[in-house]
């Protein structure tokens, strides 16, 4: 047996793995989620803030158009065009004939693909769609954008039958059962009984718009910047604060020590949550401010674990060996006891980024944080029980559901780096 | 011939619980310059503490305080403040520890914490400071340096960090190098190359040696004059070549039976009893306790005052007389 003798790794003996699964883990989901962060603007398909109607103007790029005739009789189109403006620059406007006298036959399908060209403001982007037939109110009304008669077709224009053949042509994404393979496969808000036309289809709606319409990936997506924000200038600042006062009591020792501690003590003694709404009600809400609130609420854990630990170190005898050669007490500091600690302030960072985010997921769901409509996954989780949110349990549930997860995912992820750094520095007990 | 080192009516005492507890007891000491006084005590005899006071580190730790006098060159230690200290500090005088593993900072390569020592005294700085760390690797016997510059402390053996802490402490070409039981964790061989190194620098430097040791056969080989310190008193301080038969104290002559002799019918000499604990308060001469063959009545009540002759100092009521 003694041929496939089990293979012992030093880990088993020490207990310290450099790279750990947790490490890998958290330290993959922190980039991942500083990415989406860093990136949320290319990544979100649509505009988080804007609503459902709004965010159907057709995007820069390809846009598809499609046309279905659902009569039984063929439609005659003479000429169907999209104009396109942008906003403050109506001088250019850039007119697409996408159809010029044709029939569609019953069931017939036609899909037209159009480019929009970049001439600046991306986003404003105005589409007039002309058509034989007449205006159609709710269409314009719908996707911000308007039905005007071009006036070549005169002989249609005042009749009845403009509007019949119109109504029988029908654009995709209306409320008819017809079209339902492009409906947004989880739209369950919102009123789409007057919608006949969507133009813009790039891409679906993956999650699905909330109770104001928006979009709930895009959302998500942009919900990180404040989350990784927070969480990182928060940690920062606890720590600027923290690690210092911890290290000056620990190294003095004394009445430094009591001092600061005590200090650190009355603190603690308060809710933390308390301090921060309170800072936030007398200073005003804005993002700065929690962050800095956050932070300076947050210094005195670090601050008692450093002190503990500088307190553990400067027994070593290498400080010792410091101070014999003439070493001066900042010195010491920086060059014997910094390197020696900085592992620890590392989990330490982690596990006071976790908690940011908790707490300001929880600022924002008592709607103390981000304020509407610039989307953080606590006030994505407050819409769920607003006003004007799903009357069944599952389309509150359907809200609930991915910043909830999200939340969850960030926190496991920042404890899991925590935990994989402690474990890579081999103190896993602590 | 004036003194480098004069420590004069020195005790030394900490607080722990309230309650003080003295340590070093009116030491009286005189180090020449260029001169290796050994320092021989029993375990918790006060040795390494008073390493330590002389360059005030246990300041600290502990809650200390300090009674007497230590002078370099005429300024008193004492009196010195933190800054000032600093630059005396591992520049005039300097100390290498007991247990070298433990005293070298595990993050940084060797060559970073001597070089920190070269920066901090303004001794030199980049290349000429790497060189004088190359050069002085290789005065303590190093073949490689700049192998030894890259490595980290756990990478070298025992003997080679204890000839690290000696480059470290001799670098800056002190006035008064303070070896604190520097080879006790090491065998016979590398002791020897040690002290031989630590020997031949000082010598070239012309620095003066503290040499704190239990072991009298090394003392005996290094020392110009012998420190014999029993629970914090010095009991004699006696000159080398005098020292196995001159010696007055009672003391004195226990260890000196104990440690050069050899195994009489399977037993080997021992000193009865053991070292008093730091707090006991001992009334007289603390040694009367261990059965002094010499002890009489006055050494019960009061402690002996140092008394000097011709080739040292003692304090013994009762000492053995002068021999020839």
């Amino acid at each position: 047996m003694s041929l496939f003798k089990r293979k012992t790794k030093l880990s088993e003996h020490t207990g310290v793995e450099r790279f750990n699964l947790k490490f890998l883990i958290g330290g993959t989901g922190f980039i991942v989620l500083l990415l989406i962060a860093i990136f949320a603007r290319q990544l979100a398909p649509r505009d988080p803030i804007a609503k459902f109607a709004e965010s159907q103007a057709p995007s820069l790029g390809k846009n598809h158009l499609y046309l279905k005739n659902l009569s039984s009789e063929p439609v005659n189109i003479d000429e169907l065009r999209i104009k396109i403006w942008y906003r403050g620059y109506k001088d250019e406007a850039n007119e697409i004939i996408l159809f010029r006298n044709a029939a569609l036959q019953p069931g017939e399908q036609y899909n037209q693909t159009f480019k929009i060209r970049d001439i600046g403001n991306n986003g404003s982007i105005n589409v007039k769609l002309t058509t034989i037939a007449g205006s159609d109110i709710n269409l314009a009304y719908r996707f911000n954008c308007r039905i005007e008669d071009t006036g070549n077709n005169d002989g249609l224009l005042s009749s009845d039958l403009k509007m019949e053949s119109f109504k029988n042509i029908l654009f995709i994404k209306s409320g008819n059962s017809a079209c339902e393979d492009y409906l947004p496969r989880h739209v369950f808000f919102g009123d789409y009984q007057g919608c006949k036309i969507v133009d813009h289809l790039r891409g679906h709606y993956i999650l699905g718009t909330d109770s104001f319409e928006r979009d709930i990936i895009s959302r998500l997506i942009y919900a990180t910047q404040p989350t990784i924000l927070v969480a990182l200038c928060a940690m920062i600042v606890s720590l600027l604060i923290g690690v210092p006062i911890g290290f000056l009591s620990g190294y003095f020792g004394g009445t430094t020590d009591k001092l600061l501690m005590r200090v650190s003590d009355t603190i603690s003694a308060f809710p933390r949550f308390f301090l921060i709404i309170s800072i936030v009600a007398l200073w005003g809400q804005n993002i700065l401010l929690i962050t800095i609130a956050i932070g300076i609420t947050g210094w005195m854990e670090p601050a008692r674990f450093i002190n503990v630990k500088v307190k553990t170190l400067i027994e070593q005898d290498y400080i010792l060996s410091a101070v014999s050669t003439g070493r001066i007490w900042w010195r010491i500091m920086y060059h014997d006891l910094l390197p020696n600690i900085l592992p620890h302030i590392l989990v330490l960072a982690a596990y006071g980024a976790s908690s940011a985010i908790l707490l300001e997921s929880t600022l924002s769901y008592i709607n103390f944080g981000v304020r509407e409509p610039l989307p953080s996954w606590g006030n994505m989780l407050a819409n769920a029980f607003g006003t004007g949110a799903g009357s069944t349990g599952l389309e509150r549930l359907w809200q609930v559901l991915f910043p909830g997860l999200a939340i969850s995912i960030a926190v496991l992820m920042f404890n899991f780096l925590g935990d994989g750094v402690q474990k890579s520095i081999g103190n896993e007990d602590e | 011939m004036s003194e480098l080192l004069r420590i004069e009516d020195f005790s030394f005492s900490y607080r722990h619980r309230n309650t003080t507890i003295s340590i070093l007891k009116k030491l009286d000491i005189l180090i020449f310059p260029g001169e290796v006084v050994g320092l021989v005590g029993e375990s918790g005899s006060g040795k390494s503490t008073l390493a330590k006071a002389i360059l005030r580190i246990p300041d600290f730790k502990y809650e200390v305080s300090y009674k007497g006098s230590i002078y370099l060159n005429g300024n008193d230690l004492m009196q010195l403040n933190d800054t000032q200290l600093d630059r005396i500090r591992g520049n005039e005088i300097s100390i290498i520890f007991q247990d070298p593993l433990s005293y070298l900072n595990p993050m940084f390569t060797i060559h970073r914490q001597i070089k920190e020592v070269l920066k901090h005294h303004e001794i030199a700085n980049g290349i000429v400071a790497d060189e004088m760390i190359r050069r002085c690797l290789l005065n303590v016997s190093f073949n490689y340096p700049d192998r030894i510059m890259r490595s980290y402390p756990f990478e070298l053996s025992g003997g080679m960090r204890q000839r690290i802490m000696i480059c470290m402490a001799m670098i800056t070409r002190p006035k008064l190098l303070i070896a604190d039981e520097v080879t006790s964790s090491l065998d016979a061989l590398i002791e020897k190359e040690i002290l031989d190194n630590i020997n031949r620098l000082c010598s070239d430097y012309g620095t003066s040696v503290l040499l704190i040791s239990h072991n009298l056969p090394t003392i005996l080989k290094y020392a110009n004059r012998i420190a014999i310190i029993y629970f914090g008193h010095i009991v004699e301080i006696v000159h080398v070549n005098n020292a196995q038969k001159g010696a007055r104290h009672p003391y004195t002559k226990a260890l000196f039976s104990c440690a050069l002799a050899k195994v009489k019918d399977g037993v080997f000499p021992f000193i009865e009893g053991s070292i008093p604990k730091p707090h006991d308060v001992i009334v007289g001469c603390p040694f009367h306790l261990r059965n002094c063959p010499r002890a009489i009545d006055a050494c019960r009540t009061t402690l002996p005052e140092m008394e000097s002759y011709d080739e040292g100092s003692f304090r013994c009521h009762n000492p053995y007389p002068v021999e020839g």
